[in-house]
């Protein structure tokens, strides 16, 4: 090679402008000659060396550098926090990750799998075959074996059924109200009644089908294969890679077979999951942590034998967190981007037609062509055909940080906190939860410095501020606010998916019902519309005996401004009395038909609701009321020093509060 | 914001001062080490990597790595060498990781080049290369800015070819005439530093 291809080659290089095949005709010439593989590598690094002598100004970078490193102390703050909230006595069970409990998970899994690999299979193959013999004159095929039954099986078959628990046969039905004719597919048709998930094959973002809801859509009755009826691995796949448990709800698809999976289950190389219900962790032995949204599509490669040592996985869809530990290289392909980590923990969030990789600790690889490490407090996006796209975290934008987003099982909540000040708003108590946006995408910036302002509004440590464009609740409950607390173990998600359908289930079991009384100290929840009457409705339901509020707009988010303004001065108008209303005996008033009425007293400070219902103005008689005064500007009543009476307008509340002596704080 | 007081690579023991300042909790002191260290270690970089967005990339990772790990440095003078050290297996592992991933990804000349570098830096050690600085000002003013033009702020050489009036190539050989001149110069200073350490 001349002096001038060489000097010409290395420009070239050094922009990139190598077509396809001259990078490869350069690549095979460069492995056998070791002279212009030196002199090439030579000219690269001097090049490189001029650049780096002439490249002045560091403090920006060094900027982009205390941002990254913001990271690192989040990450111990999130520990310190975790570790306290796991001390906390209030705490109860949760199905929240800790590292302890992935590690009991897995030892727990594999007893089962012990278990239910060795003995159960001898147990189906006496016990189960006979008994479906006799069940039923419905067809089957020659080799039949055991069914399951999913959670929500209604089994219309009690009566004929055998009941014996070694011979789980049971006939999935998914609407109860359908007919009554019964069908037991055979394996094979079974599996081809729902719709298979598209797996391997990038889909370009398109939502995979869940089997469950399109036999629901159909009404039909199916039966569905348990994980038993899963074909036994093939021993080369064992052979290939290290295989992973998988605890969870998924449909798991092995050689052309579905399978719902509901308990721990073997993946293997060149099974498919498709994440249902509330997700799904993998995990193996050496370590290495899976956790699978629901939705989420991926499958285990067969890999090559240089890949035997890593955990390839493809994600076709949905989000996936990884964490490795222990120096290992897990390998993660989505459409669009290859991910290589080592001792990482990150998201990945496949999204139609695009990437989002979020690293929180560790060492991450991007690239398909191009190579780019994604160091902690960064996030990438990759485009399809593009090199990442990779940012600092927290700068201009904001995140939602949150963990599983479950509680009992049910995709919840997020917090929302700008990613380089997450340390400091945790630092000043910021409890300010928010819920994914309704349609999944970013909340523009002035919404952003709208919730920023109610976070930063949030101080007290006992009221928890749940809010949301659309959503936004104050609870009393401190084992709830823990519980949100212990949901949210600072893992960075930004905003994704869709807002959850449904209220979480401690939210949905414990409703105080309009015109309902509490009773007994369950806490209850009282939901109200932010309308004209919010504030008397707030404060009507915790008269009644509601721990918690949960305002709700309907609508999008030009309903912002009303939140804002109103719920607002009334979250901050509860805040001032919340240790009453937690901690204060309340006892209801009987202030006549129409008027609802409660009073709530501690160590000399009392504070007093009226609520007229009624459609027309009432004379309400107020009992010693002495040394009480509004509580708030908006709807404030004057008050008299010895006025023991006042006539409210219809569907306003009066609201009190201040210093009384002892004897005055009893109720009539 | 708090890093007032520039601090020199060259002054071991201030520099011992302000990492003692890091390991007792003030993250803010890591910038005074980082606006210190950050030419010497690009400069170390960049005599191993295989093109720019490498360099950038791992000093990055260096710099958090050690940031993370500064609590295990002992301030004994050498905070300089440690860094080092701490880029050196970065950068290693970092080519290693390019040399497989891209023959799995299909790049067999990213994967080429990457693997010659990390075979070349796993010769040489720790050795800090000779400042580029003195050889570049043994270069006229007008290849100087030629250089600058082409290195840093990375005009593409059509684009130069065209501002210059001359030919792709010219430029392509005039800046390797250039990088001809540095080398000779730094194998004068590499010499001279040898025998300049007893």
């Amino acid at each position: 090679m001349t002096t001038d291809e060489l000097a010409t080659l290395v420009e070239r290089l050094l922009d990139n402008d190598l077509a396809a095949h001259e990078r490869d005709a350069l690549a095979n010439r460069l492995t056998s000659d070791v002279v212009l593989r030196e002199h090439l590598t030579d000219e690269l690094a001097l090049a490189l060396q001029v650049r780096a002598a002439l490249t002045g100004a560091p403090d920006t970078r060094a900027e982009l550098l205390m941002a990254s490193l913001s990271g690192s102390r989040r990450l111990r703050l999130g520990d310190r926090i975790d570790a306290a909230i796991t001390l906390s006595p209030i705490n109860t069970p949760s199905p929240i990750r800790r590292p302890w409990l992935g590690v009991a998970l897995t030892a727990a899994a594999l007893a089962v799998l012990v278990i239910g690999w060795w003995i159960l299979p001898q147990r189906h193959a006496t016990a189960g075959r006979a008994e479906l013999t006799q069940q039923s004159a419905v067809p089957r095929p020659p080799t039949a074996e055991p069914f399951t039954r999913t959670p929500d099986t209604v089994d219309q078959r009690q009566p004929t059924a055998p009941t014996s628990s070694t011979t789980p046969v049971e006939v999935t039905r998914i609407q109860p109200d359908e007919p009554q004719p019964v069908a037991i597919a055979d394996p094979a048709p079974a599996a081809s009644q729902v719709e298979a998930p598209s797996f391997g094959a990038p889909t370009d973002g398109a939502a995979p089908s869940d089997p469950q809801r399109t036999n629901e859509q159909r009404g039909a009755v199916v039966a569905t294969q348990a994980s038993p009826k899963l074909p036994q691995p093939d021993p080369k796949a064992l052979r290939l890679t290290p295989t992973l448990q998988l605890n969870g709800n998924a449909n798991l698809k092995r050689q052309d077979r579905i399978a719902p999976v509901e308990q721990a289950v073997r993946v293997v190389a060149g099974d498919e999951v498709t994440v249902t219900g509330d997700g799904a962790e993998l995990s193996d032995e050496r370590g290495m942590w899976w956790w699978a949204g629901p939705g989420t599509c991926l499958s285990v490669l067969n890999p090559r034998p240089v890949d035997a040592q890593r955990q390839p996985l493809h994600l076709t869809t949905g989000t996936l967190h990884i964490t490795a530990t222990q120096g290992l290289r897990p390998l993660l392909t989505t459409p669009h981007v290859r991910i290589s980590c080592e001792e990482a923990d990150l998201w990945v969030t496949v999204f139609r037609g695009w990437t989002r990789i979020e690293t929180i600790s560790g060492t991450v690889h991007l690239g398909t062509s191009v190579v780019r490490p994604l160091a902690p407090g960064n996030y990438a996006v990759v485009l399809p055909g593009q090199p990442p796209q990779i940012n600092a975290a927290g700068r201009d934008r904001w995140s939602v940080i949150g963990g599983r987003l479950t509680r009992d099982g049910v995709p919840f909540i997020a917090r929302l906190v700008d990613g380089v000040e997450v340390a400091t708003a945790v630092e000043l108590g910021a409890d300010g939860l928010v819920a994914p946006a309704d349609d999944g995408r970013w909340l523009d910036h002035a919404t952003f410095h709208e919730i920023r302002a109610l976070i930063n509004s949030t101080t007290s440590p006992s009221a928890r501020v749940l809010q949301h464009p659309a959503i936004a609740g104050w609870f009393s409950d401190t084992r709830t606010g823990a519980a949100l607390r212990r949901a949210d173990p600072l893992r960075w998600i930004h905003l994704d998916g869709e807002r959850p359908a449904r209220w979480p289930t401690w939210a949905d079991s414990s409703v105080l019902l309009a015109d309902e009384d509490a009773k007994g100290p369950h806490p209850l929840l009282a939901t109200i519309a932010v309308d004209d009457e919010v504030r008397s409705h707030t404060w009507e339901a915790l008269a009644r005996g509601a721990q918690g509020v949960l305002w709700q707009v309907d609508g999008d988010h030009s309903a912002l401004s009303a939140l804002t303004d109103t719920v607002r001065a009334l979250s901050d108008a509860i805040r001032v009395v919340s240790p009453l209303l937690c901690d204060g005996t309340r006892t209801r008033l009987d202030l006549g038909d129409g008027v609802t009425g409660a009073s709530w007293s501690r160590q000399g400070r009392r504070v007093l609701v009226v609520v007229n219902r009624r459609d027309q103005p009432a004379t309400v008689t107020i009992p010693q009321a002495r040394g009480l005064h509004p509580l708030e500007q908006a709807g404030a009543i004057d008050l008299a020093p010895d006025q023991t009476s006042v006539e409210l307008p219809a569907g306003t509340a009066l609201v009190l509060h201040g210093e009384v002596s002892n004897k005055s704080t009893s109720a009539p | 914001m708090a890093a007032t007081a520039l601090l020199s690579s060259d002054d071991p023991a201030a520099v011992d001062l302000v990492v003692r300042r890091i390991q007792a909790g003030e993250r803010e002191a890591f910038r005074l080490v980082f606006l210190a260290f950050e030419r010497p270690i690009r400069c170390y970089l960049s005599a191993h990597a295989t093109s720019a967005e490498l360099v950038d990339e791992v000093l990055q990772a260096t710099f958090v790595a050690a940031y993370e790990a500064i609590r295990t440095y002992e301030p004994r003078g050498s905070f300089a060498a440690w860094l080092r050290g701490v880029a050196r297996i970065r950068l290693l592992k970092e080519l290693r990781a390019r040399a497989r991933l891209n023959h799995l990804d299909g790049d067999a000349l990213e994967a080429t080049l990457a693997a010659a570098a990390a075979e070349r830096l796993a010769k040489t050690g720790e050795r800090q290369p000779p400042e580029l600085d003195r050889c570049l000002q043994q270069l006229t003013p007008r290849v100087r800015d030629l250089l600058q033009r082409r290195y840093v702020d990375q005009t593409p050489v059509k684009v130069l070819a065209v501002e210059l009036a001359h030919t792709e190539t010219w430029v392509s050989v005039t800046l390797h005439r250039a990088r001809a001149t540095l080398r000779e110069c730094l194998q004068r200073l590499g010499i001279s530093q040898a025998e300049s350490i007893p």
